[in-house]
């Protein structure tokens, strides 16, 4: 998956934080925090016209809405190429708020894409800031959000393990009547350090779906010799056949070996 | 005076042309729906369905297995919709859940046929076999559809609406509740959900649980269940029943095709026919068919094919399509009917298709089938795949009983060079008035010569060069991928 895409998701699947710091020790107001949280799209604009849409026969004209057109993107994972330059439409967050010819930086989330584009702003931060700072306080913020991410994996995780793989194979456990059956494999991980809970013995078994089907794509498959951190579950889906067996379902689920130390150093800041 | 009687013959010769041409052949409009800022996409975008409103035939929704641009949600999956008959398309991210390489799992949506609300069944993405009954009165705006029913283990939710004092809504679904395979006894699956007023009501917005099958199975059905409505409140249900002697899934099953009817909307139970033979409910149109399970027809997986379409202005003719064979590089597809109710059927196939999936039947109402499938030739004649490459045909027939006329070429002609699942395990047709509205997937390899006459992309292309672009710039080059195409055929 490429790394814009799961650092969307992380970013979004996020619930809102409350503010960490008030707005003088970090130097970002907690409602900047919340408006990039939310934001799926951030870009520095021109309004061109007021009660105007790109959209029409989909998006009604009205005092809340706006034709924007988008100078400079600052966040905007998985966007068109070329979206920079066009001109799209704005659901502002309050109906007038803004005027032909001024340029603003538009937090928003992404509503219609077609032959144009449509988004709802969000709101706007307290204090002035130029695109550059909101650059940084976007970077900064993701950052955060990717972290807290792995963070809420590795406190959920039963187990963690750094190790290699040493084998994998169909595992026994009964196919399902369905073209969603997981094919369950089994990868046997020869443990160089237990990070995390208690695994007896110097291997680990993990359970993973090895089937293409759309349900499993998006999980992790296992080769022998691949090296790497296993943050364990039980109990992860309630398929048949899998209590008590550990489990590797999601992206997060398992990290490259270079992962270890920022791991270690997440679990100690969590504490 | 002799001009303006030569320009008189001119004009009169002309209008026979345009006459004539318009009794050649029907009127065919092929898009693949992608939309232009969608561009530099290369999802496989399979398993598409199509909803088309029947009191504004303009609005359109079709789903398929695209994950939402992340610049729109990371939580929400996206539908397809037009305003415009198919004119343009766009994407809104309002389906809960949202897998990030395909969407949704299994999904199927239906307008009903007064008032505009849109219904679906969905296999919600990023959650197993997790089952979501979903409903909006609006589909252009941005609020998520409403969760009527969650459930689980589900399988291929199928989904079919009619208005009649309240929305009735029909969703075919596999309970896997009941399947040996997870835990269940009976190892009855066939299952439909119902509610008889499902447009505004809270959740569950009157939906309950209803199985169908009565037979004894090798432990579980196979997964298609497909309801077909009627006006006068028939409803027919088809589905696939697992023999209980089937090898149940291990490569293979052996199956009947059985269809239930109930002539008051459901309130019957589903049980107003009867089989002949072994005098239980739901009349077995075929017995012991042998059919491969997840075999594979080129890249495509096969194992569960079934579609079934009641004619709007006869409530006993009844046609019903499936698929078969253990072989999968020998997939056959048989269409046979029923003109009593589905009592008794056609003892021979109507129409028989080999190397073929995703039958998907519509009756108009002239009373016309409408018959749409995808073939796999080998070697195929399609442009872009290389010499000998087999290609995907995508047919669409109409026609009554054993008289059916093909389009003058096929909607598609694409080339089966991309692995994984190109096609997904259904497509669909359906009928509003006289006019066929169908959704099928393709490979989007940009040649004229592989599609329906003026297909139209919305996406970035250059078909001199057979080139897709992810800007209007035509800088960045895009591969070829799946793409969900949108038709309409009409006499």
């Amino acid at each position: 998956m490429p790394h814009a895409l799961v650092l969307a998701l992380v970013l979004f699947a996020l619930p809102l934080a409350e503010p960490q710091n008030g707005p003088g020790e970090s130097g970002q107001s907690a409602g900047t925090e919340s408006l990039i949280r939310q934001a799926t799209f951030v870009f520095v604009g021109t309004v061109v016209k007021v009660n105007a849409t790109t959209m029409p026969e989909e998006v009604q004209a009205s005092e809340s809405t706006a034709i924007v057109r988008v100078d400079e993107i600052i966040l905007a994972s998985g966007a068109p190429p070329d979206l920079a330059g066009q001109e799209i439409t704005v659901q502002l967050a309050n109906r007038g708020s803004v005027k032909a010819g001024e340029q603003t930086t538009f937090f928003t989330k992404g509503w219609l894409m077609g032959n144009s584009l449509a988004v709802i702003e969000l709101g706007r931060p307290a204090g002035a800031l130029n695109p550059s700072q909101v650059r940084e306080q976007v970077q900064a913020t993701h950052g955060k959000a990717v972290d807290e991410a792995l963070q809420g994996e590795i406190a959920s995780a039963e187990a963690i393990v750094a190790g290699t793989v040493t084998s994998v194979r169909p595992s026994s456990i009964r196919h399902i009547g369905s073209e969603h059956d997981p094919d369950w494999h089994e990868a046997e991980v020869a443990i160089d350090s237990v990070e995390k809970g208690h695994v007896a013995g110097h291997t680990v078994v993990v359970l993973f779906p090895n089937s293409d089907d759309v349900m499993w794509q998006s999980a992790p498959k296992f080769k022998k010799g691949q090296q790497g951190v296993w943050l364990l579950h039980r109990s992860q889906t309630k398929l048949p056949g899998i209590k008590d067996q550990y489990t590797v379902l999601k992206p997060l689920d398992f990290q490259d070996r270079e992962q270890l130390e920022r791991i270690r150093a997440l679990r100690k800041n969590a504490k | 005076m002799r001009r303006a009687h030569f320009s008189a013959v001119f004009n009169f010769l002309s209008v026979l042309l345009l006459l004539g041409t318009a009794a050649c052949g029907p009127r065919v409009k092929l898009v693949d729906v992608i939309p232009k800022m969608y561009s530099s996409e290369s999802h496989g975008d399979m398993e598409p369905n199509l909803a088309v409103d029947p009191e504004n035939p303009r609005h359109m929704v079709l789903s398929a297995f695209t994950p939402c641009p992340p610049l729109i949600s990371t939580t929400n999956a996206p539908i397809y919709f037009s305003t415009n008959g198919g004119e343009t398309w766009h994407l809104n991210c309002i389906v809960p859940g949202n897998d990030p390489t395909f969407g949704t799992g299994d999904i199927t949506l239906r307008f009903a046929t007064t008032g505009g609300v849109l219904y679906a069944g969905v296999l919600k993405g990023g959650a197993g076999l997790d089952m979501n009954l979903l409903r909006t009165s609006n589909f252009t705006s941005p609020t998520p559809m409403t969760v009527l029913v969650d459930r689980f283990p589900e399988d291929q939710p199928y989904t079919q609406a009619f208005s009649s004092a309240g929305d009735k809504v029909y969703v075919g679904n596999n309970n896997l509740t009941n399947s040996i395979f997870f835990g269940g006894v009976t190892g009855k699956t066939s299952t439909v959900d119902w509610s008889l007023d499902a447009a505004s009501a809270p959740p569950p917005a009157g939906f309950t649980n209803n199985l169908l099958q009565v037979r004894t199975t090798c432990g579980q059905d196979l997964p298609s269940v497909r309801p077909a409505l009627h006006k006068s409140g028939v409803v027919y249900v088809a589905f696939l029943a697992n023999e209980a002697g089937s090898p149940c899934f291990a490569g293979t099953n052996t199956a009947d095709v059985v269809v239930v009817r109930d002539d008051n909307w459901g309130s019957g139970g589903f049980t107003a026919i009867t089989d002949p033979v072994d005098l239980k409910n739901g009349v077995r149109v075929a017995t012991g068919l042998s059919m491969t399970w997840l075999g594979k027809l080129g890249h495509e997986r096969v194992g569960s094919q079934l579609s079934i379409a009641v004619d709007p202005n006869d409530s006993q003719s009844v046609y019903v399509a499936w698929g078969d064979g253990a072989n999968p590089a020998n997939f056959t597809l048989h269409v046979r009917n029923s003109t009593d109710g589905g009592k008794t059927w056609s003892g021979t196939d109507l129409k028989t298709i080999a190397s073929a999936t995703n039958p998907a039947l519509a009756i108009n109402r002239e009373g016309t089938v409408g018959f749409l499938y995808q073939k796999l030739v080998s070697p195929g004649t399609c442009q872009g795949g290389g010499p000998g490459v087999p290609c995907w045909e995508t047919h669409f027939e109409r026609g009554k009983r054993t008289d059916w006329r093909d389009l003058r070429r096929p909607l598609a002609n694409v080339p089966d060079n991309i692995s994984f699942f190109p096609l997904g395990d259904y497509d669909h047709v359906l009928a509003v008035g006289e006019k066929f509205y169908g959704a099928f997937s393709a490979n989007n390899y940009p040649d004229r010569e592989n599609f329906y006459h003026e297909v139209k992309f919305h996406r970035y292309v250059d078909w001199s060069t057979h080139k897709l672009y992810g800007d209007a710039a035509h800088t960045i080059v895009v591969a070829p991928s799946i793409d969900p195409f949108e038709f309409s055929v009409e006499e």
